[in-house]
């Protein structure tokens, strides 16, 4: 242990025992120099005899220092700068492989940092593996009469419910055997607020009182919400670290300042701390209130009071738990799921016989995780082909030096005779690998870094924030640094151990030359790799392309082009129920007088906006089937919806000015909701029963894509704007002949004259708002093609560096044929058909690897299958091509060589 | 060219020379060790001075003994070596080690006999 530190200091003062021990060899000299003077010699010779008997001075100096310090540490030192002479030497090569490495870990880096954010990084609370997120599973029958919120996926693949009711969580809460705390939220979006006489719209958490309390979370600036203010439904809020900096200029006057929300002044208590957005990964309210404020916030439509809190029939809440330390899932499972039972049972007491729900425990590390549903499978299948390029640049890189290490056989050969060991040499060479792979991968980390957020932007909607923020984090980094020092010791393995071995095999006297079928074949292993590789991925970004250009030319049932939208939620005190339907008519009216719209309509859901509201129908009024049985989309339309988006109308008529908020209850359905409902085939006139009214079928519409492109038009029914009782918020959509972000002034004026306080928000076209819902695809297309054509790249180089040395090595052979009357012609596709062979197995290999893998890939695609065999033979072929192309260039230079000059070299 | 492993194999031995030199015959200098050395044993190979400065280095950072520069009889620089409390210790550690490995190694040898 002393030892250990002795030479550990001395490794950072190493100069001046140097000196010492040059001032005792030199001493120790002196005195074998005066003890042979003593026995008679000059004073040369005897210093000369001094020397010898000491013996190699620079050796005993070395041994020294082998023990003084860390031998390896300074042969390291040593390794390094020869290294870095060697590498100065060939700047094309060092570029290339330097660019390679940066190329390859920046990407790798950039998504590791989305996967960190997106499926690693666990909430900012205290304790978070303690924290449970609760479900529920049922069957078709269920007892709840109104269910929102989000439906997640277990690990085992199960899909579950995450609302719970009030009642349920009440009860629930109360368990103290299992449970260290247990709180509720919900999201509300589009509420409007009013600061400073200016309204905007926000996003708003509702949260029960011990919210921060059981999360361990404490605002940064004021105090959190708390019990208290629930229980007395207390008007205050904490706000957003992101909102104070963008509406209240971080002025720490803002606690104690007063606002309104949805017509209801609250005053702000605090302000949350910047890495703290809920418990919602990718949610980000701008204001947090307690839950007894929801009427004001959130308030019922269904039920007969605002409140949703005494509504048992109404599941709106996310649930989170938190484990006491020592209890075990098992544990905590078998004794909540009774008490869920009860809870159910009692709230619901008259709905016994319907199925009950099942609890359901997930794991609560990042709370409500709607971006691990989202987007954690397109980002894990890039990770994968992220890596799958790291390994191809390797092998590309590998296949270089081994092709330069040609031309270090005499060197390696002399070393080797002057005494260095095969273990010395394999250092060397891993050396410069590593120095290499540091170069690369330090400006390949920095290259993440900077890229990081560019895919997040492009994943969401243009006209809304990204959904998140990569998180470049110290595990990011750490791991960076890994992958880093994994590349340069893969792609250094073997041309070290090709150059050590042909080094060691008493080299020199064969010229310095080594087997040259192990040379051989190392490099068609190479190629093979590098080959199948690049097959891989250039098919599955044909696969995702064929895919993205399919979706593009999905028929909508409806015209996107030159449509705006926008969402309006008029506030519900200014607005109360009776006068909503008339303010909508009047906008409506407004806008239509302004120059250049064609025709105006609005819908309680936008078309093709990941958003959509189902309802029970009933045909001819009989009583409709619980579960999914009976189920048909529901949108509420007005003015001229379906002109302006252009849906053909195929029966009957559209909603006029015949259906008032009093007259005759009144529907438009679909054709695939006739196919389903009135499999006869007329609907005209029909009766259809959903929520406990009957409405006359007046038209048949065309079938339009509803949720996405993807998903195929579903049976939906729409209803008069006017005819419902409380519109909540709409959108707005517009059609016009020219450019519709032409209209996007116009519009904010036109709304404003009406009303100014009334915010209009989400401003897009319906262009933009389609090509949203495919933001995933896109991503996968354009990404998956950038990687196929770094990868072809990077074949091309290494194929050339491969097929270049090996046909260098067969000059001599070529001048032989070449002077024995062989046709340049013959020459070249002799040379080109190795190359071609070893093409072939890559390819065959490629093909396979795929075929295997693109399995995974099935779910992201449309309108093509994994194995569809165009899109294989296409990119199989391409490579061949580049491959061939590749070699060509040697090949052909090989054969415009003189025969003589080719039988010359050696 | 030198064969680092036969170092290895006379590390042990060499260290307990020294220290049992420097025991002896009190503070002494490198060239006056060499000398000592070249005495004692019969292999001359053994005495190279680059087995010797490894051993004093390495004897030195387990401060079995302290190196301080002085001056010779002859008025000439030298660093003298001492051995320090720790190095008597660890003489007496390591020949009673000896003492019992060529003890068990006799048994054998006559038990084989």
């Amino acid at each position: 242990m002393r030892r250990f530190l002795q030479r550990a200091l001395h490794l950072l003062r190493f100069k001046r025992p140097e000196a010492d021990l040059s001032r005792e060899i030199e001493s120790h000299l002196v005195l074998l120099q005066d003890a042979h003077e003593a026995r008679g010699l000059s004073p040369q010779a005897a210093r000369r005899a001094a020397r010898l008997a000491l013996g190699g001075v620079l050796q005993t100096k070395e041994l020294h220092g082998d023990a003084r310090a860390f031998p390896w540490i300074t042969d390291a030192r040593q390794d390094a700068r020869y290294a870095l002479r060697t590498l100065r030497r060939s700047p094309a090569f060092v570029t290339v492989a330097v660019v390679t490495i940066a190329l390859g870990v920046g990407a790798n880096a950039a998504l590791l940092s989305l996967v960190e954010s997106v499926l690693w990084k666990p909430l900012p609370v205290r304790a978070p593996q303690e924290l449970r997120l609760l479900g529920w599973v049922s069957g078709p029958n269920d007892v709840m009469t109104y269910t929102s919120g989000p439906t997640v996926t277990s690990s085992s693949g199960e899909r579950i419910e995450t609302p719970f009711s009030y009642a349920v969580f009440a009860a629930l809460r109360r368990d103290d055997a299992v449970l260290a705390g247990l709180s509720a939220f919900r999201a509300v979006s589009g509420v409007t607020a009013i600061v400073a006489g200016r309204p905007e719209m926000i996003n708003v958490q509702l949260v029960s009182g011990n919210y921060y309390a059981m999360l361990g979370v404490s605002p940064a600036l004021g105090r959190p919400i708390t019990a208290d203010d629930d229980r007395a439904a207390a008007a205050v809020g904490v706000i957003s670290d992101a909102w104070w900096s963008r509406r209240f200029s971080r002025a720490t006057s803002v606690i104690g300042q007063s606002i309104v929300i949805n017509q209801m002044p609250v005053v702000i208590v605090g302000v949350n701390s910047p890495a703290f957005t809920g418990a919602s990964p990718g949610d980000a309210p701008d204001v947090f209130l307690p839950l007894s404020l929801q009427p004001g916030v959130f308030p019922n439509l269904y039920g007969t009071s605002a409140s949703l809190l005494d509504d048992p029939a109404a599941w709106w809440l996310s649930v989170v738990a938190r484990l006491k330390p020592s209890t075990d899932d098992a544990r905590a499972r078998s004794l909540l799921e009774p008490r869920f039972q009860q809870a159910v049972a009692a709230s619901l007491p008259d709905r016994t016989a319907r199925d009950q729900p099942r609890l359901r425990m997930l794991d609560g590390l990042r709370g409500v995780d709607l971006l691990r549903e989202r987007f954690g499978a397109p980002l894990r299948i890039l990770q994968g082909i992220a890596l799958v390029a790291l390994l191809l640049a390797c092998a590309n890189l590998a296949a270089l030096l081994l092709a330069r290490g040609g031309s270090r056989r005499r060197e390696m050969n002399l070393r080797v005779a002057l005494g260095a060991s095969r273990g010395r040499i394999a250092r060397q060479v891993l050396t410069e690998g590593l120095l290499l792979a540091v170069a690369g991968g330090g400006l390949g980390l920095e290259l993440g870094y900077a890229t990081r957020n560019a895919i997040p932007s492009v994943l969401g909607p243009s006209w809304q924030p990204a959904p998140f923020t990569a998180a470049f984090d110290v595990r990011v980094v750490g791991i960076g640094i890994g992958l880093v020092v994994a590349t340069g010791l893969l792609f250094s393995l073997a041309p070290t151990w090709r150059l050590t071995q042909g080094a060691m095999e008493g080299a020199l006297k064969n010229g310095g030359r080594t087997t040259p079928r192990e040379a051989r074949r190392l490099g068609h292993v190479l190629v093979v790799a590098q080959v199948a590789l690049s097959a891989v991925l250039l098919a599955s970004a044909g696969l995702f392309v064929r895919t993205l250009w399919n979706l593009d030319r999905t028929d909508l049932g409806f015209r996107p082009d030159r449509v705006m939208l926008f969402a309006l939620n008029p506030p519900r005190s200014r607005y109360p129920a009776g006068q909503r339907g008339p303010l909508l008519e009047q906008l409506e009216q407004a806008i239509q007088a302004i120059a250049g719209v064609q025709s105006v309509g609005l819908s309680t859901s936008p078309l093709v906006g990941r958003d959509r509201s189902t309802t029970s129908v009933g045909p001819d009024g009989r009583p409709p089937r619980r579960g999914d049985v009976d189920r048909a989309w529901l949108n509420d339309v007005g003015g001229q919806f379906f002109e302006a988006m252009g849906i053909p109308v195929f029966q009957g008529r559209v909603f006029d000015t015949r259906d008032r908020a009093g007259s005759a209850p009144v529907v438009i359905v679909n054709q695939q909701f006739v196919r389903r409902f009135f499999p006869s085939g007329d609907a005209l006139d029909r009766i259809v029963l959903t929520n406990g009214v009957r409405y006359r079928v007046i038209g048949v519409v065309g079938d339009t894509r509803f949720w996405d492109v993807r998903s195929p038009a579903p049976p939906t029914l729409y209803r008069a704007v006017i005819q419902t009782p409380d519109p909540g918020g709409v959108t707005f959509e517009i059609r016009t002949a020219m450019d519709e972000r032409a209209l996007v002034g116009p519009l904010r004026r036109t709304v404003a004259s009406i009303d100014a306080e009334l915010t209009l928000f989400d401003m897009r076209s319906q262009q933009d708002q389609v090509e949203a819902t495919l933001s995933q695809e896109r991503l996968l297309a354009t990404m998956t093609t950038l990687f196929a054509v770094l990868a072809m790249a990077l074949t091309c180089i290494g194929v050339f560096g491969v097929v270049a040395s090996a046909i260098a090595r067969r000059t001599s052979e070529v001048g032989i044929r070449l002077a024995l009357g062989a046709r340049r012609q013959e020459i070249f596709l002799m040379l080109l058909r190795e190359t071609a062979r070893v093409a072939g197995i890559g390819m065959a290999l490629g093909a396979l690897s795929f075929i295997a893998v693109s399995r995974v890939l099935g779910r992201f695609l449309y309108g093509i299958s994994p194995w569809d065999p165009a899109t294989l033979g296409c990119a199989l072929f391409l490579v061949l091509l580049a491959t061939l192309t590749a070699a060509a260039v040697p090949a052909g230079r090989m054969t415009t060589l003189s025969p003589t000059a080719a039988l010359r070299h050696e | 060219m030198l064969n680092t492993n036969r170092v290895e194999l006379l590390r042990g031995t060499l260290d307990l020379i020294i220290l049992q030199a420097l025991a002896t015959m009190g503070p002494l200098h490198a060239y006056a060790l060499a000398s000592r050395l070249e005495q004692l044993a019969d292999h001359p190979l053994m005495l190279n001075q680059g087995t010797l400065y490894p051993a004093l280095v390495r004897l030195e950072q387990k401060g079995w003994i302290k190196g301080a520069w002085r001056k010779t009889d002859a008025n000439r620089d030298a660093k003298y070596y001492t051995i320090t409390k720790s190095g008597r210790r660890a003489i007496d550690r390591q020949a009673e080690r000896w003492r019992r490995l060529s003890g068990l190694v006799n048994k054998l040898l006559l038990h084989e006999r």
